[in-house]
């Protein structure tokens, strides 16, 4: 296995007035809440969750951005959790990120060319004339052509797509075995989305990296993903390969999840499992099955007891006492 | 209801943006009409033009717009002012910046309906606590404040405030993009209850086809300021016209498909300071010809459906 995440936990604690402080218990954001994934070499694995599923968090955990509250992370065979200094800079070299918004994560002072070039000088891989070399060769792999002229530009003069372009090419400049990948294409025009999935699976196919695929749109998981993890509140309630996540969902959030997005034939009201209300506050945790308030299948012992993560079948995992 | 004929918007500055251009569009009583776009399509000026809420540096440079017989085009801000909210009212993708934070949300929608209404406030609070419920916001929560409140609530309150002058016409642009997808399917369900039960009609902008297509009645699809295609949903998805709606709906994953190959439309969406030749959609578009770079298509009728393509006109 590349990655495999073990119980992995975030709590942010509360900001509180002085009173509360005196007299209240801490209270915490569970953003993340116990859980546990592997991902294999060239493998796309696919978080996906509503807003305050933990999704993102889960992210910048691996990516050691923020501090586990408790955990592992074994990356490539080394534990990560807890490296500093060189160590995670050499780790970084492996691991790299694409975020959402392509207009916030590009400097908007630094030319394309130097904004790719950067990670090989600052890891050490290349400089001079070599390095920009290896960046024209890029610029050209993600489709920024004439490549000489995206080098002189600024961000600026590029469009969502074409930046969305360059965050890529920074991203693989490395050649990291496992890339981040935040709602890649959130803010992309429909009309470009799949030149930009398309261009993430052609480098997976040819350096044979992997992807933590996060996302909110079950379609576009479906279109990239080897398997697909859904969260729910900080945990994960469904897992497994993609066929069989989308041919046989069995968790009643998946399955409300699946209803409720739109598909492009008019007419075609598939059948709707209808939830009430929205995601609660990741502070105020539900009892039990943090689904129970929400679910149309509740029975009694779904407000007591917190269903584990089971395996039903070959490499599909649930959490839910309707199958324990 | 509403008659958009001929409209153009510029966006005067440095450079001259021609946002929108030769857009006619009809909403029908009770309608939920869909626009559809992708960024700088001119959907969300659209919007704007109906209202009269433009940004200054917008102007209409031609066409009409009219609500029934009356010319909103000509109007005055303080006549628009009448219009805004008892005939056509606006409800916009980020609730927070329409709702006023000091405020409780009933009181909100009370005020909105003194301020318009010479009615006893008793009466108003009435009609309040009554339009909440009809948005499915159970009454303890009147005096919340929007603080207090999820995304998909305070969007419920947006949509009630909207309607607490009786309006015939809403005008939607991106009210669920903020939102997750189930919370989405909630407001959609709650549009068509409302049109049920009030009879009022929608102008629904979105990014999102295929949420358009489970929606609405008809669809307008817009690019590059230009009205490309309009006709009945139905239509528009099993036998699209323009090449650029087949080509948009060719670019959407769909979750009941398997091994879907999906495409994408090479090119980027136009620079409206400085528009392509001809077609706005010929530098990207897989059907173009000769003609498509030298002069503008006209815009054509075909059995009740509109289309803006050399492929059907000339």
């Amino acid at each position: 296995m590349l990655l495999s995440v073990y119980n992995l936990v975030k709590y942010f604690p509360v900001a509180r007035s002085f009173i509360e402080r005196l007299f209240g218990e801490k209270r915490y954001v569970k953003a993340v809440d116990g859980i546990s994934f592997e991902i294999g070499k060239a493998e796309i694995f696919s978080l996906v969750g509503e807003s305050g599923s933990g999704k993102t968090t889960t992210g910048k955990l691996i990516l050691r951005l923020i501090e586990p509250t408790s955990g592992k992370i074994v990356f490539d065979g080394v534990d990560i959790t807890h490296i500093r200094g060189e160590k995670l800079r050499e780790m970084r070299r492996h691991m790299q990120v694409i975020y959402q918004d392509p207009y916030a994560s590009l400097n908007p002072r630094m030319r394309v060319g130097d904004a790719i070039r950067d990670p090989l000088e600052v890891h050490g891989i290349a400089r001079g004339e070599e390095a920009k070399s290896i960046v024209l060769e890029m610029l050209e792999k993600v489709g920024l052509t004439p490549p000489e002229d995206f080098y002189r530009a600024y961000p600026r003069s590029l469009s969502g797509g074409q930046r969305q372009r360059v965050a890529i090419a920074r991203a693989m400049i490395t050649k990291p075995k496992l890339v981040v990948a935040d709602e890649p294409v959130s803010m992309i025009d429909v009309s470009l989305r799949a030149s930009i999935l398309d261009l993430m699976l052609k480098f997976r196919d040819e350096i044979g990296l992997s992807y933590l695929f996060i996302t909110h749109d079950l379609a576009v998981a479906k279109y990239i993903s080897d398997r697909i993890a859904i969260m729910y509140l900080g945990k994960i309630v469904e897992m497994g390969d993609k066929k069989e996540i989308f041919s046989n969902p069995l968790h009643p959030y998946t399955k409300a999840l699946m209803s409720a997005i739109p598909v492009p034939i008019p007419g075609r009201r598939r059948e709707r499992i209808k939830l009430s209300g929205e995601i609660p506050s990741p502070i105020d945790v539900p009892s039990g099955c943090r689904f129970h308030p929400r679910c149309p299948s509740k029975m009694d012992i779904c407000s007591e007891k917190e269903p584990e993560l089971l395996e039903v079948s070959k490499g599909h995992f649930i959490a839910c006492h309707l199958l324990a | 209801m509403l008659k958009v004929e001929d409209l153009a918007v510029h966006y005067i500055g440095r450079k001259t943006v021609r946002a929108l251009e030769e857009v006619s569009i009809e909403v029908k009583k009770g309608e939920i009409m869909g626009v559809v776009g992708e960024s700088g399509s001119g959907k969300t000026t659209l919007g704007l033009s109906i209202l009269k809420l433009l940004p200054p540096n917008g102007r209409i440079v031609n066409g009409r717009i009219y609500l029934d017989d009356l010319d909103i085009t000509s109007m005055t801000e303080e006549k628009m002012r009448e219009i805004r909210g008892k005939q056509i009212s606006m409800v916009f993708q980020d609730p927070m910046t329409s709702l006023d934070p000091l405020m409780s949300i009933g009181d909100q929608i009370t005020e909105t309906i003194t301020t318009h209404e010479k009615i006893p406030k008793r009466e108003a609070e009435e009609k309040a606590l009554s339009l909440l419920e009809a948005v499915g916001i159970s009454g303890d929560r009147f005096k919340d404040f929007p603080h207090q409140l999820s995304g998909g609530m305070r969007q419920r309150v947006m949509i009630a405030m909207a309607l607490s002058l009786n309006p015939k016409l809403i005008v939607a642009d991106e009210p669920t993009t903020a939102l997750d997808v189930i919370v989405q399917d909630q407001i959609m369900d709650l549009f068509r209850s409302l049109r049920e039960r009030f009879g009022v009609a929608f102008m629904f902008i979105s990014h999102d086809l295929s949420l358009e297509l489970e929606v609405a009645d008809r669809i307008a699809v817009m690019y590059g300021g230009w009205l490309m295609e309009l006709s009945e949903s139905n239509k528009i998805a099993e036998d699209p016209l323009s090449p650029y709606t087949k080509e948009l709906l060719a670019a959407i994953p769909n979750i009941e498909l398997e091994d879907q190959k999906l495409r994408f439309i090479p090119g980027n969406p136009p620079d409206l300071s400085n528009p392509p030749s001809g077609c706005r959609f010929h530098p990207r578009c897989p059907s173009k010809m000769d003609i498509c770079s030298e002069k503008e298509p006209p815009i054509s009728n075909i059995g009740g459906r509109v289309v803006r393509c050399w492929l059907y006109g000339g």
